[in-house]
């Protein structure tokens, strides 16, 4: 067989065994790419059941709310007809939060994988769910029974005993979906990669096997030829008779018959030949000196004649242009010129070949495949004694190389690595310019700073190479966005600085921005991820904002800032303001130290009335901040600053005291009771100096039990739940009244407050204002009044602004109301007025 | 116009009251009653202070509410009137109240009423269940004791699964009496009859024997500061002259 072939010609012997591992590489091929494509298909499966299931615990977590929300109004419903119609939506809800429940999934493709976490959590959502709905109906039959107190007892513990843990649950799943989706999408990556790399496996073991062949082909090819050549080596040395045999009938067979029959002529040719050699061998080696070294110069060389027709090149020459001798002798080495040099140059070659037989300088040339290239030439004018041309000599060097290498660190320098962007050097060398250009011609530059907003987030769930496309995806959008003469720059992370040059007037500029954020809004793909970014920008005009390029920078980025606070995903304009507002925080943090001492803080008093008969119960101190330059500066501005510098404990038992003093100069003149409110900051609520400041106070004014109440935030309550505990037990031992301020914000935290010793619930002005927008959420409130009042609890609704909000919170016995309908905060002499018409209208009814 | 008599009466009052007011501060005490003795009870309270340098506050819900409420802080009183046993127990079990200072001066009872221009007519408790009536309102069984007993009498009697739907609740006897007094010829309310106004009238007295005899329970409260005088009032409202004014207003005072 193998004997056979090797009769064939070459063209068959290579050509057979290739088509042969060419059809079984390509057969492998198809094969493993199709097993990627069904990894791909099931990634896809997978990323849509995904999404399905997302969609499905979204559905339940809101039908719970509402599940809730009806629950609540069926207890606060009070005839039966309005509570069977509420029965029905209720089943209607219960029934489709069971069917939106997530099946067990069936295991993804191509993994062998334990019962994943998520279908546990799945069994216990449906069980907690449906514990919750049976304990709930067994609360909705006794409403229905109008057995509305067991009933309202019993929702409570039901909904704190479940609520909590279904949100947990349901969270819990939504956070394992997202981390299924992920580990499937990595295994079935690795399938794709394994896959992918037998692919390659299979490509490169067919080559190599196809080049082993073809060597093996050559390779006897090459033997024989090897032996062809040795015979005629003997003949060329004048060995006539030596033996040749042809043993194979292919081209090399042939040509084996050929050379013999050749040798034959040769051997006649070479009688006369050896007497024509011995005169040219005295010649010869002398020329052969020369040749050598024209031949074997590293350089390349080329010889023209005094018409400047190339004479001669040599092998570098070859090399360098890839021009052979035979394609350019006789013909003027112009064409050899790449076109990229100037006309100057040349003139300055020949002025300088004329004058002093030597030019040397950088040319452009074109190689016989046409690539530019430039080199080094030296050129030399040989000339007889009198002067005359004989020959041109020149000499090149490719620098191609040493150039590239120096625009690549041109380019480091300039440009930003990532994306290709100026970096911030060349950024404000470009700025310098432009901002010069637009003095020059009387006109204005637009500098736009543009941060990507949750580019962080992104970056640190997704991975920095993810991050990395991201930003070469956004910088070459902004670039599509631009006029090739506008400034397009990455100055670090996920900050970009356009800038707009030669500028008439700046009306086009929120339309360019408008459409730079909505076409960096649009959705990204990079590998097979799909996410949202937006841009948020902050504008400086020069000269307005700036002359100088520092000015222009710091401002842009203040605005963008600005553009953050303003909810992200929009533009704003530097303007004076903006740059006070930065300064004017720490103008406050420095003022803040001394202006206690100064007293520089007042108390302002705000009305918190009954709901039936809008009588004054109580007064909330206000702190406010006297400031001798701003004016008067809220609690919202300076308490954070306060609580961040360590001020808050002076300035929190100022207020304590002062509250209290105020509170002792009232008693005198008013008969009714009334109590203070003053609002303690988490700081204040974990000192340990609190029950001390207190217990002073109430001695050194005689304030009695009852008469102080001090408001916590939930939440400050929450960062560490046993200290705040020990703490309000022991200000409640001191008489002091306590209220929960922002209540309304954690429903289900109803269970926890009744382990804090309590008295009142201050409805938070949030929700308050929910009563005209959102009725649902209000009336859930609404029902924790209820439940609240349950507890023993007084309800004080803040922000009451109409009587509309008035009248509902009056229908839903809210005890106490505090607004700016009754009275907005007001300095004490304007509180004790305020007093003083209390108690007359009250004198009023006893003495009728 | 409120703001002008205001406006012209403020300083006049405020002259009177500080007059009244001078001689030194007047006692105080806060009374926590049931709605339904809340006339009575005011009325009881005017003949005291004619005699008594002594102001006193009224605070009328239901019993449930202010039992609620005391227990857990949000209402501060010195007397507590309930209007069923099963408040007064929640006090005394919370030990806001001592068992033995508990009296139980009166009684009520239970009548089906209607607007007073309505043509109804109910021969018998059963006719309830009839096409005549379309809205029966009670108290909220849960904190309002006369519908916790309108309750017991309707299941007593085994027509309360029927007329279920018929049923709609109110948080308190006023509020029961007001809204029966605006409703149309179908709409009966089963409620003391000593909360009959002349808006209203009885269309057929409950028999007593289909709930738990009626009772107040009044009570001075342990907290309380103004002790001295508020066990005074108590005594007050215990005798006789007190009894007398209960009696006038239609309660039972036979016990």
């Amino acid at each position: 067989m193998l004997k056979r072939l090797r009769n064939c010609s070459l063209y068959r012997q290579l050509i057979i065994p290739m088509i042969g591992i060419g059809l079984i590489s390509l057969l492998g091929t198809v094969y493993f790419s199709n097993i990627l494509k069904q990894s791909v298909a099931a990634l896809d499966t997978i990323y849509v059941d995904g999404d399905i299931r997302l969609h499905n615990l979204e559905q339940i977590e809101r039908r719970v709310t509402a599940y809730r929300a009806l629950s609540l109004r069926h207890l606060t419903t009070e005839s039966f007809s309005s509570m069977e119609e509420i029965n029905r939506q209720l089943q209607q809800t219960r029934l489709e939060i069971l069917d939106a429940l997530p099946g067990a999934r069936p295991p993804p493709a191509a993994t062998e994988q334990p019962v994943p976490e998520s279908d546990v959590y799945t069994h216990d959502l449906a069980a907690a769910l449906r514990s919750y709905f049976a304990e709930t109906g067994v609360a909705i039959k006794l409403s229905a029974e109008f057995e509305k107190e067991a009933a309202f007892i019993l929702l409570s513990r039901v909904e704190s005993k479940y609520v909590p843990r279904i949100k947990e649950i349901t969270s819990q799943l939504i956070r394992h979906e997202f981390e299924d989706i992920a580990v499937s999408r990595q295994i079935l990556m690795s399938v794709a990669t394994q896959n992918l790399y037998i692919t390659i496996a299979i490509g490169i073991s067919g080559g190599g096997l196809l080049l082993l062949i073809a060597f093996a082909v050559i390779r006897g090819v090459t033997r024989r030829l090897s032996r062809l050549l040795i015979w005629s080596q003997a003949i060329s040395e004048g060995n006539y008779s030596a033996p040749l045999t042809r043993n194979s009938s292919d081209e090399v067979g042939q040509l084996t018959q050929a050379m013999m029959e050749m040798a034959d002529s040769i051997s006649d040719a070479h009688g006369k030949l050896e007497r024509a050699k011995k005169n040219a061998e005295t010649i010869a080696e002398t020329l052969q000196i020369y040749a050598n070294a024209f031949e074997n110069s590293g350089e390349a060389i080329l010889i023209t004649d005094r018409n400047n027709h190339i004479i001669n090149v040599n092998t570098a020459f070859t090399r360098q242009t890839g021009y052979e001798l035979a394609d350019i002798a006789g013909r003027n080495p112009r064409i050899l010129s790449g076109g990229n040099t100037t006309i100057g140059t040349y003139r300055e070659m020949w002025r300088a070949l004329e004058s002093n037989s030597f030019w040397q300088g950088e040319l452009w040339d074109k190689k016989k495949s046409g690539e530019l290239y430039p080199k080094w030439a030296a050129i030399s004018v040989i000339r007889d004694p009198d002067g005359e041309v004989l020959f041109h000599i020149a000499s090149f060097t490719d620098i191609s190389d040493r150039k590239a290498a120096e625009a690549r660190i041109e380019h480091l320098a300039h440009y930003d690595m990532l994306t290709g962007l100026l970096n911030r050097f060349s950024l404000e060398s470009r700025m310098e310019q432009a901002v010069l250009a637009a003095k020059r011609d009387n006109q204005q530059l637009a500098v736009l700073f543009v941060d990507l907003d949750r580019f962080k987030y992104i970056n640190d769930s997704m991975g920095h190479q993810v991050g990395d496309q991201l930003l070469i995806e956004v910088a070459s959008r902004l670039k599509e966005c631009l006029r090739e003469s506008d400034i397009v720059a990455r100055i670090g992370g996920d900050e970009f600085v356009l800038v707009l040059t030669g500028l008439k007037d700046t009306n086009r500029v929120p339309t360019l921005a408008g459409n730079i954020i909505d076409r960096i809004s649009q959705p990204y793909t990079v590998n097979d991820n799909v996410f949202d970014s937006s841009p948020s920008i902050g504008i400086s005009i020069y000269p307005d904002d700036g002359d100088n390029i520092d000015e222009l920078l710091k401002n842009s980025d203040i605005a963008m800032y600005h553009a953050k606070d303003q909810g992200r995903r929009n533009f704003q304009f530097f303007t004076e303001s903006l740059l006070v507002a930065s300064e004017e925080r720490l103008d406050i943090e420095h003022q803040l130290r001394s202006a206690l001492e100064l007293d520089q803080f007042e108390l302002y008093y705000q009305a918190q009335v009954h709901t039936q008969g809008n009588h004054i119960y109580g007064m909330e101190a206000l702190i406010r901040w006297n400031h001798p330059v701003r004016g008067f500066i809220g609690p919202d501005r300076f308490i954070p600053i306060a609580e961040e510098i360590d001020v808050i404990q002076q300035l929190g038992a100022w207020v304590i005291d002062e509250a209290c003093r105020q509170l002792a100069i009232w008693k005198q003149t008013t008969t009714n009771p009334l109590q203070i409110s003053v609002n303690l900051s988490a700081k204040q609520l974990h000192s340990d100096s609190l029950i001390e400041t207190v217990r002073e106070a109430m001695e050194r004014h005689r304030i009695r039990e009852g008469e102080l109440e001090l408001e916590i935030t939930e939440t400050a309550t929450m960062s560490d739940p046993e200290l705040a505990v020990r703490q309000l037990n022991r200000l409640s031992q001191l008489g002091v009244s306590l209220a929960i301020d922002d209540f309304g914000t954690g429903y289900s935290s109803l269970a926890y407050l009744k382990k804090l010793p309590i008295n009142t619930l201050k409805l938070d002005r949030a929700f308050v204002g929910d009563i005209e927008n959102d009725r649902n959420d209000a009336e859930i409130c609404m029902a924790t009044i209820a439940l609240a009042h349950n507890l023993g609890l007084k309800v004080v609704a803040e922000g009451v602004e109409t009587t509309t909000q008035r009248d509902f919170l009056a229908e839903h016995r809210c005890d106490y109301l505090q607004g700016y309908l009754f009275s907005k905060p007001v300095p004490p002499d304007a509180a004790g007025a305020l007093l003083e018409a209390r108690d007359a209208p009250r004198e009023t009814e006893t003495c009728r | 116009m409120r703001s002008l008599v205001r406006r012209v009466c403020l300083p006049v009052l405020a002259l009177i009251s500080l007059a009244a007011t001078f001689p030194g501060n007047a006692a105080e005490i806060t009374l926590a009653v049931a709605n339904s003795t809340c006339s009575a009870i005011k009325a009881v309270g005017a003949r005291y202070i004619e005699t008594h340098d002594i102001k006193i506050n009224y605070l009328c819900k239901s019993s449930g509410l202010l039992a609620k409420g005391i227990r857990g802080g949000a209402i501060k009183a010195d007397i507590y009137i309930s209007a069923s046993r099963r408040w007064m127990e929640y006090m005394t079990k919370g030990g806001l109240v001592a068992a033995d200072k508990v009296v139980s001066p009166w009684g009520n009872r239970l009548v089906v009423g209607a607007p007073a221009g309505s043509p109804l007519k109910l021969e018998a408790w059963n006719d309830l269940n009839t096409d005549r009536v379309k809205t029966i309102l009670i108290g909220d069984p849960g904190t309002a004791p006369f519908g916790r007993y309108a309750k017991e009498a309707l299941q007593r009697t085994g027509i309360w699964e029927q007329i279920k739907q018929k049923i709609t609740t109110t948080r308190h006897i006023t509020l029961l009496a007001d809204r029966l007094a605006q409703s149309d010829n179908r709409t009966v309310g089963i409620l003391f009859s000593t909360n009959l106004t002349d808006r209203l009238r009885s269309l057929y007295a409950v028999d007593p024997t289909w709930h738990p005899e009626i009772r107040y329970y009044m009570a001075p409260l342990g907290a309380s500061e103004t002790g001295a005088e508020a066990s005074r009032f108590f005594e007050f409202v215990n005798g006789d002259a007190g009894r007398e004014v209960f009696r006038s207003a239609g309660f039972d005072v036979s016990g």
